[in-house]
């Protein structure tokens, strides 16, 4: 297991490589000029030089590169052209916000989608399912920022029970804290449950249809113990899969989300840095998402063999 | 004592307990504001933007100030003086200013920021304005005695005062422990009514009442005048999307909104808030490109302004809150007289004419443009169906802000919809369009004619001759056509129902000194 573990960890470091390559490049290929953006309109043609060389900017680009990849290396991801912070703890700061959102919404989310996928397949084609499956496609059509928009609405402004803006840290206040992060949890939570609804009840409708369980109904054993012992553990599998993805995607940021909520976080952070062409923010953030799909969907595949026996780590 | 002495000793003292009763009353624990982005740092002028600016202007404060009217007032200085025949000049400052670390304000602060502004390693974003670039060339500031500072200059300048008092330039005096040992920056210690207490990144910033603050003489104007600071704590929100933001003001989670669309202006007074519609000193504008084969030609420039109704698109993007102005000059500007609305007439007529002279035989323009918000997009749209209307074949080209902004920089674009920031002195504004293209691909008016006139306006520092010389400088435009002028952009701005004392100008940057709540 340790070899295997540590086999996927070194695969990482040629992966990280290729998007550091690209991400840098492709960045640099979008036109339009950080400093240039910074001084806007009134920017004076000497002063644009004089920053650019400040920053590194007037370097050939494959010096640019290795520089960089070179601080990578020791774990520096250098400082923000927008406001010279350093990038790696911006960062960080920033996951913190995203990567419990994400977490806290995604285990909601899967708490109620996956019973609700199996009960849908238990009740195929019966009105049950019809319920299920047309709330589930619903809350899948909704867009995210749309939802958003329509809770702040309510319970915001309508109903006053919660703040329309804003976000306090657990490590501030944490009641305070609650208050500002149940909307965008509930958001996120409404959002991803259709997706893995429709996952769960697809997985369990082809688990139902297995010789096995039509066995372990011969044998007599009642409908919640073969959909609890046999059904639930081999449809979890593929849903589990698809959470591993969903993660990995959202932990990479929830930009909408962030803006709707004004949330600091790092989908935020990215989508600024973008539009700011800040080149090291942005390599900064995508090596980093691009880390966090990698790790989150090794810790998915470590986990695979838990909830379906046949899987082998090796 | 005469009885009248008396009654007048009594009336100055209940008139001071009651402005103090007043003042008291109006203290208020927080106001909290929303920003449309967080700030770029918190070193004045040097990594700025409007926000930036926005939140520093209470922290700290230079020698000079705009007035409401854009005159330039005393600030920190008390007074200066004119030597040299412009060449010097000699600012005496105030007494009893201290800086937030409680430290006297003397003549080796200025001394010192001053020469870190003009130091170009520091990046000050206007050094061009005090190295001879597009301002006088600043040769040295010395502090002859603690309460005084001497600026020599190269050659006199009309600009020098309003640059020092430029709110995007923020040249404000520091303390020296603004900065490390090694030069770089920590915090600004200003001598302004609010000290930075917390910048949460991404998120908010919180300024604190500075109690050791001595506000100048008489009441406040502009940017200079009085500065009382009622609230104990000003709050800066970062609120990106506009909605969340009218949300939020509704909910009362946030007191004061800078930036509300003008649509939603008759919603929010139906509500109890407070809106203020300010004409601002940007300006959207038409840029052409007088390279491109085909607008070099004058008559095809006369004939796109011939071709588009101002009023029209100047009504449609500001919801009728504006009208239009064809001049660099700003509505809202002291400068700004009736000579300045002269520009060709809305003439569909004599806009074809014109084509059919200049052989115009359908060849497409392009119109680059963005969805940044601020009307780049709308007003585009609106021109290309009126020159489609006089038979110009104008075709949009969306692009993001900054590859526009990069090609306006470089010149590549035959029409763009532009927005120029605010310049509060028209100077600063035609210095922006007028120039050699070859050398300044940004230009968009390249006439040395303009540019001697131009250059005597910068020179001057009376009014009189500055407003005769921008007419003429307009007239030669009008007459010209290299840039269709649209409008002075509205800023609609809202306040909570309890708040007091909220009040925009024509600088348009927010103010929350003597501002409280109910």
């Amino acid at each position: 297991m340790l070899s295997y573990v540590l086999r996927r960890l070194a695969f990482t470091i040629p992966t990280l490589l290729l998007v550091a390559m690209a991400v840098f490049t492709l960045v640099r290929l979008i036109p339009g000029d950080p400093v240039q953006l910074m001084l806007g309109d009134a920017a004076d043609p000497a002063q644009v030089t004089e920053m650019r060389r400040a920053l590194g900017l007037e370097e050939p680009l494959p010096v640019q590169f290795v520089l960089w990849l070179g601080k990578v290396a020791v774990g520096d991801l250098g400082k923000s052209i927008s406001n010279g912070l350093p990038v790696l703890p911006l960062m960080i700061e920033r996951f913190q916000v995203s990567g419990l959102i994400v977490l806290v919404a995604v285990f909601f989310a899967a708490l109620l989608a996956v019973p609700a996928g199996l009960l849908a397949a238990w009740r195929q084609n019966q009105p049950l399912d019809l319920a299920i499956v047309a709330g589930a496609t619903m809350l899948l059509s909704i867009p995210t920022f749309w939802l958003g928009l329509l809770l702040l609405l309510l319970f915001g402004l309508k109903l006053g029970w919660l703040p329309v803006v804003g976000y306090v840290p657990f490590s501030e206040n944490f009641g305070q804290a609650l208050l500002y992060i149940v909307l965008p949890i509930v958001t996120l939570t409404m959002v991803e449950i259709g997706v893995m609804t429709r996952m769960s009840r697809a997985a369990a409708i082809d688990v139902l249809r297995l010789d096995y369980v039509t066995h372990a109904r011969a044998k007599g054993l009642p409908e919640r113990r073969v959909l609890m012992r046999h059904v639930l553990p081999n449809a979890f599998a593929p849903t589990w899969t698809l959470i591993g993805l969903i993660l990995g995607h959202l932990l990479g940021g929830i930009a909408v989300l962030e803006t709707v909520f004004t949330l600091p976080g790092l989908g935020r952070l990215l989508v600024d840095s973008i539009f700011a062409r800040d080149y090291p923010v942005v390599q900064g953030c995508l090596l980093f998402t691009a880390l966090i799909y990698v790790l989150v969907n090794l810790v998915v595949d470590l986990c695979y063999p838990l909830f379906d026996p046949r899987v082998q780590a090796e | 004592m005469t009885g009248g002495r008396k009654i007048i000793i009594l009336a100055a003292t209940l008139l001071t307990v009651g402005g103090a009763l007043a003042q008291e009353g109006r203290r208020t624990d927080a106001l909290t504001v929303a920003l449309i982005s967080d700030i770029r740092s918190s070193n004045p002028g040097v990594n700025r933007d409007a926000n930036s600016d926005t939140v520093l202007h209470h922290v700290v404060e230079g020698l000079v100030a705009y007035r409401e009217d854009l005159s330039v007032a005393p600030m920190l200085a008390e007074s200066w003086l004119v030597e040299d025949g412009g060449r010097t000049y000699r600012f005496r400052l105030r007494e009893g200013v201290s800086f937030h670390n409680g430290a006297p304000l003397t003549s080796a602060e200025v001394v010192w920021s001053w020469r870190r502004y003009l130091d170009p390693k520091t990046l000050w974003a206007c050094t061009r304005f005090f190295d001879g670039t597009q301002g006088p060339k600043v040769l040295d500031v010395e502090a002859p005695d603690p309460r005084t500072v001497v600026f020599r200059l190269q050659e006199a300048s009309g600009l020098f005062l309003i640059a020092m008092a430029n709110l995007q330039c923020n040249a404000a005096i520091l303390h020296p422990d603004s900065v490390g040992p090694d030069g770089a920056w920590r915090a600004p210690i200003g001598t302004g009514p609010y000290v930075l207490r917390d910048w949460q990144r991404g998120r908010q910033i919180e300024l604190a009442r500075f109690s050791g603050y001595r506000p100048a003489e008489g009441t406040r104007d502009g940017m200079a005048g009085a500065k009382i600071a009622y609230a104990e704590r000003l709050r800066f929100l970062a609120i990106t999307d506009a909605s969340v933001m009218k949300a939020a003001l509704l909910t009362g989670n946030v007191d004061v909104v800078p930036v509300l669309s003008p649509n939603d202006v008759d919603d929010a007074k139906a509500r109890g808030v407070q809106v203020s519609v300010q004409s601002t000193f940007a300006w959207q504008v038409m840029l052409m490109q007088t390279r491109d084969p085909l607008l070099a030609d004058m008559r095809m420039r006369r004939a796109i302004a011939h071709a588009v109704d101002l009023r029209e698109v100047a009504q449609s993007l500001s919801f009728g809150l504006a009208g239009p102005n064809p001049a660099a000059v700003p509505l809202a500007s002291p400068y700004y007289g009736s000579a300045f609305a002269a520009w060709p007439a809305h003439d569909p007529a004599a806009a074809k004419r014109l084509l059919k002279e200049a052989g115009y035989a359908g060849q497409p323009l392009r119109i680059q443009t963005s969805t940044r918000p601020g009307g780049y997009f709308d007003a585009a749209v609106m021109i290309q169906a009126m020159l489609a209307e006089a038979g110009i074949n104008a075709k949009l080209e969306t692009l993001e802000w900054a590859t526009q902004l990069q090609n306006y920089n470089t010149g590549k674009f035959q029409l763009s919809s532009f927005v120029y920031s605010s310049r509060l002195d028209p100077a600063l504004g035609y210095a922006s369009l007028i120039g050699d293209k070859t050398r300044f691909p940004f230009a968009q008016w390249d006439d040395p004619q303009a540019k001697a006139l131009l250059d005597a306006a910068k020179a001057s520092s009376e009014p009189a001759e500055r407003g005769r010389l921008f007419a003429s400088l307009h007239q030669r435009m009008a007459d010209a056509v290299p840039i269709l002028g649209i409008y002075n952009p509205v800023e609609v701005s809202a306040a909570g129902p309890r708040v007091r004392g909220y009040k925009t100008w024509p600088a348009g940057n927010e103010r929350f000194w003597g501002v409280w709540k109910e």
